[in-house]
């Protein structure tokens, strides 16, 4: 799922989190009951309007709430590690992301240590504030992105549910 | 019966809890006040419109597929049965949307005679002059 990628840092890992994270184990016995299912069954879609069937029934291309509920729970890793800038760099992008969480200790903690890397950079690294604050330009544009993305899968989810596809 | 209640419930449990979550991150993100109730039930409603589009493609699909390809006219024709339903149930569920869109901004307009009539003392109406000639 494409959303995966875009929300998984988004969601805090606050007290939210962790009743979605309870109610995770309930779904994942529905889920393996419905993939159980679905073996059973001839699966085809339809290439072109992404609509599939599963026998006679009907079977649309959503997002489901188990993969939704998993992105509460899951975090981003670091993934270049070229030099000691970017690694620098990186970290500081991590903490600042981490400093909106819901959490006041992890949030106060992320804002120091965003903080202290912040001028690490212009100091040591000699960033200007002007990089600085694109990074932070960019790290905001990508997090509401994500954010738009993830309400419009959570409508479509939530109409599916209303229709009883779900 | 009761079995589908605590499904639907269960459902209703965990899409409310993403939400909030992606409501609490949308505030913490600069985006107060962008998913009002109103913005919320328009997304809905987009979403609904979205996928009676894709009923209705597929819908065009078997029909082709039954026309020009040849496949089993049975198989095709009980699936385009059941898309209809669901063709159905999404309009209705379209309507509902909007006259709960409606409701929202009715509540937000107030009373609608006075507003009706604070809008007609602030703009004002255009006039139209005619120049005769003689």
């Amino acid at each position: 799922m494409t959303m995966q990628g875009n929300i998984s840092a988004n969601i805090d890992l606050g007290q939210s989190a962790t009743r979605a994270a309870q109610l995770r184990p309930r779904l994942n016995n529905q889920q393996t009951q419905n993939q159980n299912e679905t073996e059973r069954t001839e699966t085809t879609t339809s290439s072109t309007t992404g609509v599939s069937w599963q026998g006679d029934s009907l079977a649309v291309d959503n997002a489901d709430h188990a993969t939704l509920s998993t992105l509460a729970v899951t975090s981003s890793q670091p993934t270049s590690r070229t030099g000691p800038v970017l690694t620098c760099i990186e970290a500081y992008g991590r903490s600042f992301l981490a400093s909106r969480s819901a959490n006041f200790m992890e949030s106060a903690l992320q804002s120091a240590t965003a903080g202290a890397l912040q001028t690490l950079l212009t100091n040591v690294f000699g960033l200007s504030p002007e990089v600085i604050s694109s990074i932070q330009t960019g790290l905001t544009a990508e997090r509401q992105a994500g954010i738009r993305s993830g309400m419009e899968e959570w409508a479509r989810t939530a109409v599916m549910a209303d229709l009883g596809l779900a | 019966m009761s079995r589908r209640n605590n499904k639907k419930k269960g459902q209703a449990k965990i899409l409310n809890e993403i939400k909030t979550q992606l409501m609490m991150q949308a505030d913490k993100w600069g985006m107060e006040g962008e998913y009002s109730p109103l913005k919320l039930e328009e997304l809905k409603l987009e979403q609904c419109r979205k996928i009676k589009g894709d009923f209705l493609a597929e819908r065009a699909n078997l029909e082709y597929e039954m026309s020009v390809l040849g496949t089993d006219k049975k198989e095709i024709l009980i699936k385009t049965e059941k898309l209809d339903t669901y063709i159905r149930k999404t309009e209705k569920q379209i309507q509902a949307y909007e006259k709960k869109i409606t409701k929202i901004l009715d509540k937000q307009l107030g009373d609608k005679n006075a507003t009706k009539n604070a809008v007609s003392k602030i703009v004002t109406q255009p006039r139209i002059s005619v120049m005769i000639d003689r």
